[in-house]
């Protein structure tokens, strides 16, 4: 585990260094916050011990610039103070600092403390995890590329809309928003259950076969509901199975498996019925080619109240540009691959 | 391993994490507290006292330059930097005149200032005078290959 110190005092960093090293912890010094920050954004730090009095940029400051910017990863910020008091302690944990150390640091409470920000970050790999079995369960139908990383892109920008309207404020906060970005990818994890003549069948389905792809919103949520009721208080686990369940429901209720409509489809699935199709329609598939955002736009708008949510699909149409930038990321992402690709398969075939 | 608990016996060495820590009044420097924040390493110990004993007249400097100029927050910034780093060190008596001299200039109560800062510069003479007679004593432990505390839990 790599950990970052940032403090000015070189006496105080040489100490915690050797104690974190002993410990068998990676770390690195940084003698103010803009070197921190730098040094954070590489994505290689995970937990930070920063001083809180500093020259130019304060530990308090620095936790402020870590929290504004999305980053991958959570960092944990540990904040060592002589202060004490009410108000300090506000301010800091308002700043986002995760924990604190009292200074001069005592190597025990330094020890139990780095220990709990491991934890803390270890529930964090849970993320990890989840999104890497959607990925398995996708892997046996290779066309969607980057499918799951949009779809939960364009989930979160919906979502973070919601969050902002009066109608919505009670149910979509910050948390929502987290879990909808961690649970969005397991919508089509019952495909797992699908036989590959049908999953992977080039032609239109018959009407047998249909009826057994649909099945995937099932098998999915049979399974993820079995995870739910052993854990109830895992709220992501009831959120995964709603929308493995509901993502294909239409708001006039003629979607499948139950036919539910209007609010009877959980929030969402009505989230992730908006982003899937948006994916699939600017995406290129075998029985299609990509559609423009345009395109895409208009058939989305006309089905406004018929397939998709009217507010939900609001959340969209306002957020365009948005949609249009995380499209714009994966296929520039995408390109790259596979020239690099190209690239290493040319360079093979001259070797030989 | 915790740190051995303090007897209050005269003790050999560094066996017991103060050598020759009984001879050190209470409040110029605490020791056992420098030895556990170095999880009993005496090069670092000794290298963290020599920089310490390095920086601490060029921050006193430093202090009186920002009195000059009549600058209490200067003041206060680097009386809070002495005041860290000789927690750190444990050169306690240091550490809490540094503190009234921060406080002072974070009340920018520039008057009473000087009169506090004479007092620091008295803690500093003591740790000195203690710190002289300290610091052959680690290095004869080191030379004797005692073995240092652990401070880890």
């Amino acid at each position: 585990m790599r950990i970052l110190i940032v403090d000015d005092d070189d006496i105080t960093t040489g100490m915690l260094e050797h104690a974190l090293g002993q410990w068998g912890y990676e770390v690195t010094v940084a003698d103010n916050g803009r070197k921190a920050l730098e040094l954070i954004r590489s994505g290689l730090y995970r937990l930070v011990v920063s001083d809180w009095e500093m020259p130019e940029m304060s530990g308090i400051e620095l936790c402020r610039h870590i929290r504004r910017r999305y980053s991958s990863g959570y960092v944990y910020v540990i904040l060592l103070t002589a202060r004490r008091g009410t108000q300090n302690i506000v301010d800091g944990l308002d700043a986002g600092a995760d924990d604190f150390i009292s200074k001069p640091f005592q190597p025990q409470e330094l020890c139990v403390r780095i220990r709990a920000g491991e934890r803390i970050l270890s529930l964090e790999s849970r993320e990890v995890t989840i999104f890497s079995l959607a990925k398995l369960a996708e892997s046996r139908d290779p066309e969607t590329g980057a499918h799951l990383e949009r779809v939960r892109e364009y989930c979160r920008v919906i979502a973070e809309h919601l969050a902002r309207q009066d109608k919505f404020r009670d149910r979509v906060d910050g948390d929502y928003v987290q879990l909808i970005y961690l649970t969005s990818p397991l919508h089509d994890i019952g495909k797992v259950g699908i036989p590959d003549r049908i999953l992977l069948k080039p032609g239109a389905l018959t009407a047998d076969e249909l009826e057994i792809m649909r099945r995937h919103t099932i098998i999915g949520s049979d399974t993820l509901n079995a995870a739910a009721r052993t854990y109830p208080e895992a709220r992501f686990l009831g959120m995964a199975r709603d929308i493995a369940r509901s993502h294909h429901e239409w708001y006039c209720g003629s979607g499948y498996p139950d036919g539910l409509a209007g609010e009877d489809i959980p929030l969402c699935a009505r989230i992730v019925a908006v982003a899937d199709v948006y994916d699939a329609l600017t995406t290129k598939r075998v029985y299609k080619p990509a559609y423009s955002h345009e395109r895409t736009r208009e058939i989305i708008v006309n089905e406004m109240g018929s397939h998709f949510d009217p507010e939900v699909a609001e959340a969209f149409l306002q957020n365009a540009d948005l949609f249009i930038a995380i499209h714009d990321r994966y296929a520039a992402r995408e390109e790259k691959e596979a020239a690099s690709l190209a690239e290493s398969q040319a360079a093979f075939v001259l070797s030989r | 391993m915790t740190p051995k608990p303090d007897t209050g016996k005269p003790s050999r060495g560094v066996a017991a994490g103060r050598p020759g820590a009984d001879s050190f009044p209470p409040g110029v420097l605490n020791w056992k507290g420098l030895c556990g924040r170095c999880l009993g390493n005496l090069d670092l110990v000794q290298r963290v006292l020599e920089k310490f004993e390095q920086r601490l007249p060029q921050e006193l400097a430093e202090l009186e330059r920002a009195v000059a100029q009549s600058d209490p927050e200067q003041v206060a910034r680097v009386a809070h930097r002495i005041k860290g780093s000789s927690a750190n060190v444990s050169a306690e008596g240091v550490a809490r005149a540094a503190a009234a001299v921060e406080d002072l200039g974070r009340a920018g109560r520039v008057t009473d200032i000087p009169q506090r800062i004479d007092r620091l510069y008295s803690e500093w003479e003591r740790y000195r005078d203690y710190a002289a007679s300290a610091c052959p004593a680690v290095d004869a432990a080191r030379a004797a290959g005692q073995p240092a505390v652990n401070a880890r839990s």
